[in-house]
């Protein structure tokens, strides 16, 4: 019930949106910076890109809402872009320079021994998710961590669902291999 | 030994975040039992769905809605700009590659050649992909060169929400290509038919009649 009541109000937002109200559009970017955001950063690994990204890919929402039909879900659709966004941005800075990847993983309120036991771990995990094709991450970020089902995988990635599994057990397969490696 | 259980590595995502049906889940863990392969798996997909991003502060969350609608006004105010004066846009596109590739490699340059002098490659975005003159009234005008992508700038997205508005002679194919495909900047100029191709340089002449050249 409650859920559905936020489908409505998210409906009722992208309308007002699409009919030029900027203060609508202002509350989808509120309601959903955060996931997108963390989507972003769990693709590229790098808090200045995905502010970056994050914020291009609101604009672009902002200019393409016109065309927005709402065969999928607004998320389903901002994550279209954003993804494409992070394409083209990747393409283009590899041309220019190799990136670095940052690691700063947020503090917890873990013990000292734990949390560096643990932050070793999570860096290692970071940096194995980095090393995965770009298409292959994809997948498994909107799997894994976004929750999705292959198919709506594959309308993000804009490929078919075949591809989104192959995407994605290939991801897993080389994530086991690199983790296995680095633990010899 | 190899697992080609491809229901449960299928579900093990699921699985791993907690989002599967009572069912599925009991089957999934009935596997687990006897799978060293996809425990391991789970491990590591227990561990991805545990990472945590890193929080840029709540300034950071209170400025990012500013800065994207003060991006999207300065957007907007470019496109009213634009559309006060026609810029000169053209690119050698897919009727030179028509012409076979040596034609197209020629008439390329050759443009270039000839164009450069007049000034860098700008587009209304300011994003380099599109040049700042035309061929004159009634030629073809297309929006990249022949590999690139349309780039999203407040001209292009105005040209191509007029097309979708009056044009019904676009054929469905390319409407899709059109309405999915810029917003997402999966668009490229040789995906299009070359009867959209004229559809677009129509409407763009009667958008900007005086090919007043730009900057």
């Amino acid at each position: 019930m409650e859920r559905m009541r936020e489908t409505d109000r998210e409906q009722d937002l992208v309308q007002k949106a699409r009919d030029g109200d900027d203060g609508a559009f202002e509350e989808l970017v509120r309601s959903h910076q955060r996931r997108l955001y963390a989507f972003i950063y769990r693709m590229s690994g790098n808090t200045e890109v995905t502010a970056e990204v994050t914020q291009s890919a609101f604009v672009k929402a902002y200019s393409g809402i016109g065309r927005f039909r709402g065969e999928a879900s607004f998320r389903t659709w901002l994550y279209r872009i954003a993804v494409n966004t992070l394409r083209n941005y990747m393409r283009d800075e590899a041309r220019r320079r190799h990136l670095s990847i940052d690691n700063d993983i947020p503090s917890s309120e873990e013990g000292a021994f734990e949390i560096l036991a643990s932050r070793q771990q999570r860096e290692l995990l970071w940096e194995a998710v980095q090393d995965i094709p770009a298409r292959q991450r994809e997948a498994l970020v909107l799997r894994v961590q976004e929750g999705y089902q292959f198919k709506e995988v594959a309308e993000i990635m804009e490929c078919t669902i075949g591809a989104a599994k192959a995407n994605y057990h290939q991801a897993v397969s080389r994530l086991k291999r690199i983790l296995e490696e680095e633990s010899q | 030994m190899k697992c080609r259980d491809s229901w449960v590595k299928e579900h093990l995502a699921g699985f791993a975040s907690g989002g599967l049906k009572q069912e599925a889940a009991g089957r999934v863990a009935a596997h687990l039992g006897s799978c060293s392969e996809c425990s391991l798996e789970l491990e590591i997909l227990r561990d991805l769905v545990s990472l945590e991003v890193p929080d840029p502060g709540e300034e950071f969350w209170a400025e990012l809605p500013r800065r994207i609608m003060a991006e999207v006004k300065t957007s907007r105010a470019r496109t009213i700009n634009d559309k006060a004066v026609r810029p000169r846009i053209v690119t050698f596109s897919r009727r030179w590659a028509w012409g076979g590739g040596v034609a197209a490699a020629c008439a390329a340059a050759l443009i270039l050649l000839f164009l450069r002098p007049f000034g860098g490659a700008v587009d209304n975005a300011g994003n380099g992909s599109l040049l700042p003159y035309t061929s004159g009234h009634g030629q073809m005008v297309s929006l990249g060169t022949e590999t690139e992508l349309l780039s999203e700038g407040p001209m292009e997205v105005a040209l191509l929400e007029r097309a979708l508005e009056v044009d019904d002679e676009i054929p469905e194919k390319d409407r899709i290509i059109l309405e999915e495909g810029s917003v997402l900047e999966g668009l490229r100029i040789e995906d299009l038919d070359d009867e959209t191709l004229r559809i677009l340089e129509k409407i763009l002449d009667e958008m900007m009649p005086n090919g007043v050249e730009r900057g």
